[in-house]
């Protein structure tokens, strides 16, 4: 019987079938965690194996085949975008890392697929092929003797300019766009005050360079969120902001061009800025009530300068409501005090909280000392509900995890070092990937990235986290760790 | 099983491979050509892109890919010129070059929908003004799984100064590793720390304290803080969320703001520049017949400028000044074809925004009222057309003769309902008029008004060619009647011409003129029923028949006593004439006996 397929509109508007392709990579992805913890004739491993059976015959039958193509660290069945969402995060990201790791990019389940099949499948690619020279070569080969039937693989196809780009000469690009972005935003500004005209041409371009690197590097990215007042504090922070409104944003499912939207919003959420007196936005005493009435107008001043140049350019108009609604907090207190407004906008709240997370790290003229990360997160966790969107402040605190990227850290073992990446399985938050900076000595060392999910042995004793440091402290620049990856 | 096809991808192309390419190539530029003329559902828009997408199909089926490489002015294969374009920024390989794309690529698995969707991508960014078109960014939103492009990233340089400070950018691990850190003591983990927590112990992030003093001495966030899930109806919130913001009006979202940062902003040449925005919104409404941003947009004004009002002159000024501009833009034309077309969603804003036009938008209101059957419509239009008569009264004289017979007609009456002697003028303006109807309507409107400025403009009409209009005129005089007016009428009664005057209108006058009750025009009355001459007599005695008629009608003291004296003192037929009118005037009510007896 032949199958009419849907056309790739309606499969894209149908939630029964994005609720399909979603439980099939996250069954994919819990079938291979479960098999590296379990035997593969555990009662576990094997439920999870049927339900993944279950998902894909059913999608065969449906529609004639069941394809996973990898690209750009996007999954696509029988050709639609699995979206991706708060909840399925992690079960992708931890997916993608894998098949990347055996440099799987297409997965074809074809007719007469059997349990046993997925089983045996799903067994082969949880083994450790990390010292293999050939992985993928290695895998297809097994799965010729074993033999597996009704399961195609092709190669990872490395496709966009990034994909295309070794781990380094990504992260060297992510500086290089990162630093263009202050440059450009710079320039950005120069322009509106010298009013002349603005084309967002290139912001647009800047910040998709940012969401595809955050895409291939995410922990990178927030690394380079370390940076601060690099040229003045207003561009630096905007582009943090950028940065880590996208990750989130990328978290929440959205589409490549609301995560487009979103960037450029938090990009120019202080454009307002540009209207206040230097004097006062740099003032190393504290204001007046009269200076804090002058810069509590910024969100306007800066909505208002966007409204016009809206008419001029293919500007978002939601960046209106961030640069007018980021300094509102969740219950409306905050400023300025508007009209109507009786709910602030999901990118306002998205931003806010960006906003203020890196305002509160960042040392000022007026503030000596910045909040190392993960206080910050406990002061943002304390305001929850009143200043800000709790369930966003939940999806960003996940995000950052107990000890953020950047953060410093002091081992049990005397080490000192950064954290460089999160591990988001809920046993390893406390664990993160960690940059050892010195020796149990103190001693600066070029030291190895060392996973802390890692289970110690009797030679290497198991470290974990004693506490976080102040870099301040030990005249430590986070950013630097950062600089130096690429 | 397993097909790799990374590496065997780059090979030697074939010279049917290549030809074949050729074919997909001028297939192309013909599709997209054919879109950027033909609508979308048209025959040959789909027949082309289905003849490309089969071409497409066929070559992916037996090469897995096709790498397409761009040049300004050319499609290249394998380094090949496939085909090279005389118009250099026509031409469609120019519209990927232009932004920066070298190659594109297109996978085996490509889908017709997706193709299609590639395809219609490609047209509508052409479409689109340079300065707006960005086919990178177009390629990148829609993330395309069988079609890639490699574009460069020279932008990065070309279009961006440079990184002023690069000691900052450029930082070398190995300074990193030069130098030791001295913790405090605080700091130091120390060797019971470490054995407490040996092999396998557990960080308790809740627990852990920092240093006393500075920002370093809070506590961690908790472990159930950071690997909270979100629950099923936070999930479903934050979905909510996410889809308003998708299906938000941009317009709406822009007018909303707009308002909210005029209320804010306390600079007025910025609250002008805001209201500038505002003003190109409305067109846009209009054009995409969305009268509810519109009417939100009017609401919002009047509000605001309720609220400044008293307390900032100067900003209720620039309200007004773009209200006026507003006004003075609108295009009644685009409107009334709306309302012709029938497809306004929601006539209530329509009618806020044609109330907001003022007399501007009378045309359309007295179509709708002429045309329509619909009776709340003609009862909110009628509503809103008196409203707009009433305020717009001053300078309605200005703009009333420039509208069209039909549109008078119909606001003649609704003027005349005001029932103001202010309007009179307004009225006189349309006596210039030449249209009978109008004529005929504006002399009844001015015989609803007992004032001497109506009487003196239906004068106008008793000069008329027409007869009707003249005996029109002539009924509509309204008493009481001033000294200007009665002496007009008692000049034009003693023209010569005025005996050829048909006799109904010459006793509508007499009756008016006897009903002033002037002595003068009882003079003048006597003086018509003497005996006279026998030249003439005939078109005499018209005019005296008609005053006879006029005073029988009159039926006043005075009128019976013209009537004795001429029954006595005329010549037959004039006598006969007011004897017959006495007996009338006898029949419908009692007169005195003297005058019975036929005695003054």
């Amino acid at each position: 019987m032949e199958i009419t397929k849907p056309t790739r509109k309606d499969r894209q508007e149908d939630k029964e079938f994005a609720k399909t392709i979603e439980d099939i990579i996250s069954k994919i992805s819990a079938g291979v965690k479960t098999a590296q913890i379990y035997e593969p004739n555990n009662i576990t491993f094997l439920k999870q194996a049927n339900i993944l059976y279950d998902l894909v015959t059913g999608l065969l039958k449906k529609e004639g085949e069941a394809v996973l193509l990898l690209r750009d660290n996007i999954f696509y069945i029988n050709s639609i975008r699995v979206k991706l969402s708060f909840s399925s995060y992690h079960s992708q990201k931890f997916l993608s890392d894998e098949l990347e790791k055996k440099a799987i990019g297409l997965i074809s389940f074809e007719p007469g697929l059997e349990k046993k099949d997925m089983e045996q499948f799903l067994v082969l690619i949880t083994k450790d092929t990390q010292k293999l020279k050939d992985p993928f070569d290695e895998i297809v080969q097994k799965m010729k003797t074993i033999p597996i039937n009704h399961i195609w693989l092709e190669k990872l196809h490395p496709f966009g300019i990034l994909a295309r780009k070794e781990k380094v000469q990504i992260r060297k690009y992510a500086k290089k766009v990162f630093f263009k972005c202050i440059v450009y935003l710079n320039e950005l500004f120069e322009k509106e005050q010298q009013n002349k005209r603005i084309r967002f041409k290139t912001t647009r371009r800047l910040m998709q360079s940012i969401i595809d690197l955050i895409v291939q590097d995410e922990a990178f990215m927030i690394g380079l969120t370390n940076i601060k007042n690099y040229s003045e504090y207003e561009l630096n922070h905007s582009v943090n902001v950028s940065v880590l409104a996208a990750c989130i944003g990328r978290r929440l499912g959205f589409e490549k061009n609301e995560l487009l939207d979103l960037s450029i919003c938090a990009f120019l959420h202080d454009i307002g800025k540009l209207d206040i007196p230097k004097e006062i936005l740099e003032k190393p005493t504290a204001l007046t009530p009269e200076e804090k009435k002058i810069i509590e107008k910024h969100p306007y001043f800066g909505a208002g300068k966007l409204a016009r140049l809206s008419e001029v350019s293919s500007l978002p108009i939601i960046s209106l409501h961030v640069a007018l609604e980021h300094h509102l907090c969740n219950d409306l207190s905050g400023y300025p005090q508007c009209w109507k407004i009786e709910d602030t906008s999901l990118f306002s709240r998205i931003i806010k909280i960006c906003d203020f997370f890196d305002a509160i790290t960042t040392k000022r003229a007026y503030r000596d000392h910045a909040l190392s990360r993960s206080n910050a997160l406990s002061l943002m966790i304390e305001r929850s509900g009143s200043e800000f969107d709790p369930i966003l402040l939940k999806v960003f605190v996940k995000m950052i995890g107990i000890f953020p990227i950047g953060e410093l850290i002091i081992l049990n073992t005397g080490e000192i070092g950064i954290v460089m990446e999160t591990n988001p399985e809920e046993e390893h938050i406390t664990r993160p990937k960690v940059q050892l900076i010195t020796d149990a000595d103190g001693n600066k060392i070029n030291g190895e990235l060392i996973d802390l999910a890692e289970i110690g042995s009797e030679e290497v004793p198991q470290r974990f986290i004693h506490k976080s440091l102040d870099p301040d402290k030990y005249d430590i620049n986070v950013a630097d760790y950062f600089l130096a990856e690429a | 099983m397993a097909k790799n096809f990374s590496s065997d991808r780059i090979q030697k192309a074939t010279q049917r491979e290549f030809k074949e390419v050729q074919k997909i190539v001028k297939s192309f530029d013909k599709t997209f050509h054919v879109m950027k003329v033909y609508p979308a559902d048209s025959p040959a828009v789909i027949n082309t892109t289905e003849v490309l997408f089969l071409e497409m199909h066929r070559f992916l089926d037996a090469y897995d890919s096709l790498f397409l490489g761009v040049d300004n002015s050319a499609f290249l294969f394998e380094e090949k010129v496939v085909e090279r374009y005389e118009n250099e920024t026509k031409c469609l390989p120019f519209l990927f070059f232009k932004d920066g794309v070298r190659q594109l690529s297109f996978d085996k698995g490509l889908e017709q929908d997706e193709f299609t969707d590639f395809m219609w991508t490609l047209k509508i960014n052409a479409d689109l003004p340079i300065e707006e078109c960005d086919i990178v960014t177009a390629l990148w939103e829609k993330n395309f799984p069988h079609i890639g492009y490699f574009a460069l990233d020279n932008f990065l340089d070309t279009d961006i100064g440079d990184i002023e400070d690069k000691s900052v950018f450029e930082v070398e691990k190995e300074e990193l590793s030069k130098g030791s850190v001295h913790l405090d003591d605080d700091d130091n983990p120390g060797q019971d720390i470490s054995g407490s927590r040996g092999q396998g112990g557990d960080f308790e992030a809740d627990k852990t304290t920092r240093g006393e003093g500075g920002p370093y001495s809070s506590i961690l966030p908790t472990k159930e803080a950071v690997s909270a899930a979100l629950s099923e109806a936070e999930e479903e919130k934050l979905q909510k969320q996410i889809n308003d913001i998708r299906n938000a009006s941009s317009l709406n979202e822009l007018i909303v703001l707009i308002f909210e940062i005029l209320y804010l902003e306390d600079r007025h040449f910025q609250f002008s520049a805001l209201l500038n925005v505002l003003e190109k919104c409305i067109p846009e409404a209009v054009q995409e017949k969305d009268y509810e941003e519109i009417s939100l947009l009017l609401h919002r004004l009047k509000e605001l400028q309720n609220i400044l009002t008293g307390h900032n002159d100067e900003k209720v000024l620039i309200i007004e000044r773009f209200k006026d501009k507003v006004r003075n833009k609108a295009s009644i034309k685009t409107i009334t074809d709306h309302y012709q077309e029938g497809k306004i969603e929601n006539m209530d804003a329509f009618f806020d925004y044609l109330k907001f036009l003022g007399q501007r938008s009378l045309p359309l209101l007295c179509k709708i009222l002429d045309e329509s059957e619909d009776s709340p419509i003609r009862h909110r239009t009628f509503g809103i057309t008196d409203a707009i008569v009433r305020t717009n009264i001053n300078e309605l004289s200005a703009f009333l003769p420039k509208y069209n017979n039909d549109v008078i007609k119909t606001l003649i009456p609704i003027i005349v309902s005001i029932g103001e002697k202010g309007i009179i003028p307004l009225l006189a303006i349309l006596s210039e008029s030449k249209n009978p109807d109008i004529k005929i309507v504006l002399i009844h409107a001015l015989g609803t008004f007992e004032y001497g400025y109506a009487n003196r403009t239906l004068l106008k009409f008793l000069h008329d060619k027409d007869p009707e209009i003249r005996l029109q005129a002539a009924k509509n005089l309204n008493l009481p009647a001033d000294k200007p007016v009665i002496e007009a009428l008692v000049d034009l009664v003693q023209k010569k011409r005025f005996k050829k005057r048909q006799d109904k209108e010459m006793t509508e006058i007499f009756k008016f003129l006897a009903g002033t009750d002037n002595e003068e025009v009882f003079e003048l009355f006597r003086s018509f029923l003497q005996k006279t001459s026998l030249f003439g007599k005939r078109k005499q005695d018209k005019v005296r028949l008609a005053v006879i008629q006029a005073l029988e009608l009159n039926g006043s003291q005075k009128a019976v006593e013209l009537l004795l004296e001429g029954k006595i003192k005329s010549h037959k037929m004039i006598s006969r004439a007011c004897e017959q009118s006495l007996q009338k005037l006898s029949d419908k009510k009692e007169l005195p006996k003297d005058f019975q007896k036929g005695k003054p």
